[in-house]
């Protein structure tokens, strides 16, 4: 039999691809801020020297064409961008601009790249915890699936052994009943859920996160972890809830829609 | 009475490419060698080449002792059909004539080391020769480029529709090919007053004094020179030197003739025309242009005159900048088209600019008389701006363009490979250059910061 929860599985780990494509354009987009930061820095410190009495003077063509190209850098970094996009490369047709131009132009750009920042930082922070919540969900989604094979494979073997279990004599009545009330519990939860069979512990999940990858950093510490809304505790333990990826469905990041951005507009 | 108050009634000097000669009186200027020398223009520094090449010829024959061709060859009378002049109140000058053809000869015999090296420029005899002065420099040029001077006479008097004569008259015009001075009849102007051909002189040709002359030489390279030498008018208690005293040096010392020369040329950059002092006549003929712009009707009829208008007035903004304005006619496709063509030939940054990116020692204006400029209009302009006229082109219409326009002016930019640029000019642009102009403002910083929109725009 296929596994009763395949779509699911495959949406999510569409969805995990998808953000981690995202993940690495967020990750090229502080690569490159920090690049050209290093270099507005150090040409913005210069300019600035240079600047100093000598306001009228035209700049070197070498000036005009690393301005220009920061520019055009900063352009293809940072989107949606009031005051950026209000920034054109100089035209110097046959007269450089003077000193304090390029200085206030580079100063355009530093603030540019502030407010980028500014941005980046939170957003990349929410991709983040967006791609573990993604990665937790497919983690109990597969181990949901292994489960579900080995039960049918009991189940095909158990088929035709009549041999009774034998109850363990050293059990007390009062176990007895105990396990008789988390069978309870249990059948309870069925009930809420009766689709949703098969319990994923988040230690489990857990487990399966630290194995496939070297995610000790991302899982966060014991006090917070983003995928925690996924779990609801049972008889003491946490587990998966199923029932929740049904109703809320998977949990997807958007970048900004209003604002600087890093993704092109329309792209 | 000035010769443009009679022979041309309808031109005033700031529209024009050349320069307006007076009827009797010579004006202080003369044609300078230096400034075809330092031209872009393939043709003028061609012509530069004609001049100092027939001058070595002089300089061999004197050095061969064949003193019967030297004088052949450096014969250099006035050309008093230009009209340029210092010292004589009337057009009947001395010339080199042959006393000064014999000065200029024994100059040259007496100096062998200038006749080892070569004449680079013919204004370095000013500076060997006591007798040889800035008016015979233009005299020994005007002679040898009287052929030229022929030809740019009659297509200005086509462009502005100067009453020519046929069969005037003119001695003394040199044949390169043969290299002989022919006599011959040809269709020109004449002067009322003396009945002479005119010449017309291009603006750009034009200096008070040549931009190697003997008055800077002793102020510069020939005192450095007496310096050194501890011969300073102070140290020897006597004045400075005469002129004969000088060039009896630098005959010798033609090192000091090297370096100055050298000098000039480094400056050349700095070697601009003259032209006459007419400037309170700017405001007038500014505001004059633009009447006559108002005054022409929109429509493919009066797309002649309008034309003429443009070129006129491109003139009198751009000239000396953009030189030898003119009109080129085609039929494409049965529409007959006119384009004004200048020769960029300016030293300004901004035209050294499109020269350089834009392949732009052409420029090319093309006149649209409509009310609104069609993208076809566009397309086809596009096409003509390439190798032969460089890719930067105007369109100068009556009004306005509109978004769809712009927006194809962007797509020319953009789809070319060397990049094309076509902007548009306006009636009102026009009136805002020539205001500019006439008060002596920097057309060409305007029109700088018109290309720079367009190219801001297209980021």
């Amino acid at each position: 039999m296929p596994f009763s929860q395949q779509e699911k599985l495959n949406s999510a780990s569409e969805a995990l691809k998808c953000h981690r494509d995202l993940g690495a354009c967020i990750d090229e987009a502080m690569r490159r801020h920090s690049e050209q930061t290093s270099q507005l820095t150090g040409l913005y410190e210069e300019v600035d020297k240079l600047t100093k009495g000598r306001s009228i003077v035209p700049t070197s063509d070498l000036l005009v064409e690393l301005s220009n190209g920061l520019i055009s850098d900063v352009k293809t970094l940072v989107f949606r961008d009031t005051y950026l996009d209000r920034l054109t490369t100089f035209v110097p047709a046959g007269d450089n601009p003077t000193y304090p131009e390029i200085l206030i132009t580079l100063r355009v750009l530093q603030q540019s790249l502030k407010r980028f920042e500014t941005m980046l930082k939170p957003e990349s922070a929410k991709h983040s915890s967006i791609v573990l919540e993604l990665r937790a969900i497919v983690a109990a989604l597969e181990i949901a699936q292994m489960e579900e094979e080995d039960t049918e494979d009991e189940v095909a073997e158990d088929t035709g052994d009549e041999e009774a279990e034998e109850v363990d004599e050293s059990e007390t009545q009062d176990d007895i009943e105990n396990e008789d009330e988390e069978e309870n519990d249990l059948e309870d939860a069925d009930e809420d859920s009766q689709e949703y069979q098969v319990y994923v512990s988040k230690s489990s999940v857990r487990t399966r996160l630290g194995l496939e990858s070297n995610l000790s950093s991302l899982l966060g510490s014991e006090d917070r972890k983003p995928y925690d809304r996924w779990f609801e505790r049972l008889q003491g333990e946490y587990y998966f809830n199923f029932a929740m990826l049904y109703t809320s469905g998977l949990p997807n990041y958007e970048p900004p829609t209003a604002g600087i951005t890093f993704v092109k507009p329309g792209k | 009475m000035k010769l443009e108050e009679t022979l041309f009634p309808n031109l005033k000097q700031l529209e024009v490419d050349f320069v307006i000669p007076r009827q009797v009186e010579d004006l202080p200027l003369c044609v300078d060698p230096f400034l075809l020398y330092k031209s872009r223009d393939p043709e003028l520094r061609r012509l530069h080449d004609l001049v100092v090449r027939h001058f070595g010829a002089g300089v061999e024959a004197v050095k061969l002792g064949n003193i019967e061709e030297a004088e052949r060859i450096l014969d250099f009378p006035e050309v008093p059909e230009v009209g340029f002049g210092y010292g004589s109140k009337d057009k009947r000058g001395s010339g080199l004539g042959t006393i000064l053809q014999k000065l200029l000869i024994d100059s040259l015999t007496m100096s062998p080391a200038i006749m080892a090296r070569g004449v680079r420029h013919i204004e370095e005899m000013q500076l060997i020769s006591p007798g040889i002065g800035p008016d015979r420099v233009g005299d020994i040029a005007s002679n040898i480029l009287k052929g030229y001077l022929i030809e740019y006479t009659q297509r200005q008097c086509a462009i502005h529709n100067i009453p020519v004569e046929q069969n005037v008259p003119l001695e003394h015009v040199f044949d390169p090919d043969d290299g002989v001075w022919q006599d011959g009849y040809f269709d020109l102007p004449r002067n009322p007053k003396d009945g002479k051909g005119v010449l017309l002189v291009p603006r750009r040709m034009v200096r008070q004094l040549p931009w190697i002359n003997y008055e800077n030489f002793a102020k510069t390279e020939f005192r450095a020179y007496l310096a050194a030498k501890t011969l300073t008018s102070r140290s020897r208690g006597i004045g400075s030197p005469s002129k004969t005293e000088v060039t009896s040096i630098s005959r010798i010392q033609t090192s000091l003739i090297d370096s100055y020369v050298k000098q000039r040329e480094r400056l050349a950059a700095e070697a601009q025309p003259f032209l006459p002092p007419i400037r309170d006549d700017s405001k007038a003929t500014g505001e004059a242009l633009l009447a006559r712009l108002q005054q022409i009707p929109i429509g493919q009829a009066y797309a002649t005159t309008y034309q003429r208008a443009v070129l006129d007035i491109l003139t009198f903004v751009f000239c000396p900048d953009l030189i030898d304005g003119r009109l080129e006619e085609r039929t494409i496709e049965g529409t007959e088209r006119r384009d004004i063509l200048f020769t960029n030939d300016s030293d300004d940054s901004f035209f050294d600019y499109v020269r350089q990116t834009h392949d732009a020692l052409v420029m090319m204006f093309e006149a649209k008389n409509v009310s609104e400029l069609t993208m076809a209009a566009l397309n086809q302009s596009a096409t003509y701006l390439g190798d032969r006229i460089g890719r930067l082109g105007f369109i100068v219409t009556r009004h306005s363009p509109g978004e769809n326009v712009v927006r194809k002016q962007i797509t020319i930019f953009n789809d070319s490979q060397p990049r094309k640029v076509l902007l548009v000019l306006t009636d009102s642009d026009l009136a805002e250059l020539v205001k500019i102009r006439a008060a002596d403002g920097a057309p060409t910083k305007w029109l700088q910061r018109h290309y720079r929109n367009f190219r801001t725009a297209v980021q």
